[in-house]
């Protein structure tokens, strides 16, 4: 291109002079060609921003180092392990998928890079250590620690950890596409707490669990991944900590933040969070790194949310505390409160008979006056006139007949398995719920349309109308509350 | 990836390494916190990279910088793709605690590489010159003075010829 030619010709020169007499050099090598000046001006105003953003000034590899991190090659054989692909990259090094051709089966290759200093070493290390002392079916299991001269001589050596290669996408893949289905969420829960207790028992805290060292295997299985910066504890002095201070902004305890070593408590910290973001998709701290660690610090998280279930809530709530000792213990802890149902035992026990009697008798006494609703609106029919009377009599008679079915079926649940009642209630509550509402409102507004007609069945219908809206609004919550023996059963306050 | 190794290249090899080694280390001469990454690693993979890719043979030292700038150009947009893949999952990086409170430094610095790389692309087709010395220097990692011997230009020439390509790629990324 002609033209870009001599662009470039006269801008090379206009930027080897002072910047205030570029646009006059332009102007006069422009002739009168004003889409050149344009151009010419342009690129010189582009020069001028590239200067001040060092735009390009350093080679790539040296501005951005970790792009020459990875140091092995599809096809490239360490010891009996054949690299295949690379499967993914942390904080420290580099996974492989690789080929164990001794034995047949795909494994795991982590390396950290060629050079690399001696705590990322013994970090590696560390974390073979750790992971080795554990066996439990949601931890990857650790093969072998290998060390080997690097092919490129120079007598440096590399360190390699094979591990499990567990074939699937890490939770942060998966919360990408949103929260977990509730089947979903209980299995990864349940399996990630499996982990942590297993961990826990043997004195191991993880110290950075987070979605990214969890993998959701094709197969249904979830492992968690990574014990790089875990702390190993006998009693409750910490055992060889590698590094001070490091974790994930985010998934941190306040008291990891502060610079203390994680334990068990902090591992319970990071598991709320987990649980919140299968939960709802979302973080509980919202916003940058700098106020997520506010947030952490100061636990003032977003996680009173309608989004989130009331068993779940209570959950994070206590794996969330800024005060560890308010926390779970351990994991231990964690996968009982799970396995209670959605409602965790922290809220409250299982209901006894005692607790339920007031629960009982509202249920029966509500059902008696959904069912005495459609007597009275029989008997009103003809005052309506037709064809309203009939379409009336057959609205309140569907909403008082959904009524009564759920709440008898309330009563016998509360009676015959009072440990489901907290998980019953939280599958039917917000039908029932909405079906009363609807019997409600066309009793009233009966109640209203008969007002002068036939005074005495208004009269019944408004007040038994009006009865019911408070006896859903105020009185079963409180006959809830003490058959549950909770503090409140829907969005505690803090 | 199982390809039968090539001979001539094997014989080539170690020149090839020692020369690599010399050009990775100019990458990383500026480097801060460089003492935990050695030229080794890059080396390394633009050594198997070259073993792995057609057969080649090298004339001259000029023609070997050629190819290893051309390499490393292509080895660093693929990493810088997979990154960008990774970080769109949304990863959160490890790091320790004076890390992260300091200002994300590499999101203010960072660059788009596959943009970049394109946006290089075009300037090849027009300039297929000044587009040479970015490579050599961006990709390749050589400094003014390796690039004008290359190139067989003088210093104060390649400076030039680099300045204005400089304003067309940031033009062209704005």
């Amino acid at each position: 291109m002609s033209d870009w030619a001599r662009v470039s010709a006269i801008l090379e020169r206009g930027l080897d002079l002072p910047p205030a007499e570029r646009d006059e050099f332009f102007s006069r090598e422009a002739g009168g060609d004003a889409a050149m000046l344009e151009e010419l001006r342009a690129l010189a105003r582009s020069y001028d921003r590239a200067e001040a953003a060092a735009f390009i000034s350093e080679p790539l590899a040296a501005a951005e180092p970790d792009l020459v991190l990875n140091t092995l090659y599809p096809g490239q054989r360490i010891g009996a392990y054949e690299i295949l692909e690379e499967a993914g990259r942390g904080g420290m090094g580099v996974v492989y998928r690789a080929r164990d051709t001794r034995l047949g089966r795909d494994v795991a290759v982590k390396c950290v890079a060629e050079g690399a200093s001696a705590p990322q070493r013994a970090r590696l290390e560390h974390e073979a250590r750790m992971a080795a002392r554990l066996s439990h079916p949601a931890i990857a299991t650790v093969y072998a620690l290998e060390e080997r001269e690097s092919t490129a001589g120079f007598g440096e050596t590399q360190l390699f950890l094979i591990s499990e290669f567990v074939r699937g996408e890490t939770l942060r893949a998966v919360l990408a596409r949103g929260p977990l289905a509730r089947t979903d969420l209980d299995r990864y829960a349940q399996a990630i707490a499996g982990g942590l207790a297993a961990a826990h028992a043997e004195g191991v805290a993880h110290g950075d669990l987070k979605p990214e060292n969890v993998i959701a295997g094709a197969g249904g299985a979830v492992k968690i991944l990574d014990f790089g910066l875990a702390e190993l504890r006998r009693g409750t002095a910490p055992v060889a900590p590698v590094e001070a201070l490091a974790g994930t902004p985010g998934y941190m305890a306040p008291e990891q933040l502060r610079g203390q070593p994680p334990d068990p408590r902090a591992d319970v910290f990071a598991f709320g969070v987990l649980l919140f973001e299968m939960t709802t998709g979302r973080h509980p701290f919202a916003g940058d790194r700098g106020a997520m660690l506010e947030a952490a610090l100061s636990s003032r998280a977003a996680y009173d949310t309608p989004d989130l279930p009331a068993g779940v809530a209570a959950i994070v709530r206590r794996c969330l505390s800024p005060d560890p000792a308010a926390r779970f213990a351990s994991g231990a802890d964690v996968v009982a409160a799970l396995g209670a149902g959605a409602p965790p035992p922290a809220d409250g026990p299982a209901p006894t008979a005692r607790s339920l009697r007031w629960f009982l008798v509202h249920q029966r006494v509500v059902s008696a006056l959904a069912a005495a609703m459609p007597v009275v609106m029989w008997i009103a029919r003809p005052a309506f006139g037709r064809p309203w009377g009939s379409l009336l009599f057959l609205l309140t008679l569907a909403g008082a007949t959904v009524v009564v079915a759920l709440r008898l079926n309330v009563d016998f649940v509360a009676r015959e398995h009072p440990a489901d009642l907290r998980r019953h209630l939280h599958a039917v509550g917000r039908r029932l719920w909405m079906a009363e509402l609807a019997l409600d409102t066309c009793v009233l507004g009966s109640g209203l349309a008969l007002a002068d007609r036939l005074d005495w069945a208004a009269a019944v219908l408004f007040g038994s109308g009006i009865a019911s809206i408070i006896s859903l609004s105020v009185i079963e919550p409180a006959t809830t509350r003490a058959a549950l023996r909770t503090l409140s059963p829907r969005q505690p306050k803090q | 990836m199982a390809r039968p190794p090539n001979p001539e290249i094997e014989a080539l090899l170690p020149a090839v390494y020692e020369e690599l080694r010399r050009l990775a280390s100019s990458y990383l001469r500026r480097e801060r916190d460089a003492q935990s990454l050695q030229p080794t690693a890059l080396v390394h993979e633009v050594y198997l990279r070259l073993l792995h890719d057609k057969p080649m043979v090298f004339q001259n030292r000029a023609h070997f910088c050629a190819i290893a700038a051309t390499v490393m150009r292509r080895i660093l947009v693929e990493r810088a793709r997979a990154r960008h893949a990774l970080k769109r999952g949304g990863v959160a990086p490890r790091v320790t605690l004076d890390e992260s409170l300091a200002p994300d430094k590499t999101a203010e610095r960072s660059i788009d590489v596959e943009a970049l790389d394109q946006a290089l692309e075009r300037l090849e087709a027009i300039d297929p010159a000044r587009a040479r010395i970015v490579e050599l220097r961006y990709f390749g990692g050589l400094s003014v003075e390796e690039t004008a011997a290359e190139l067989d230009m003088s210093p104060a020439t390649v400076k030039r010829h680099w300045a204005v390509a400089r304003a067309w790629l940031a033009r062209e990324l704005r």
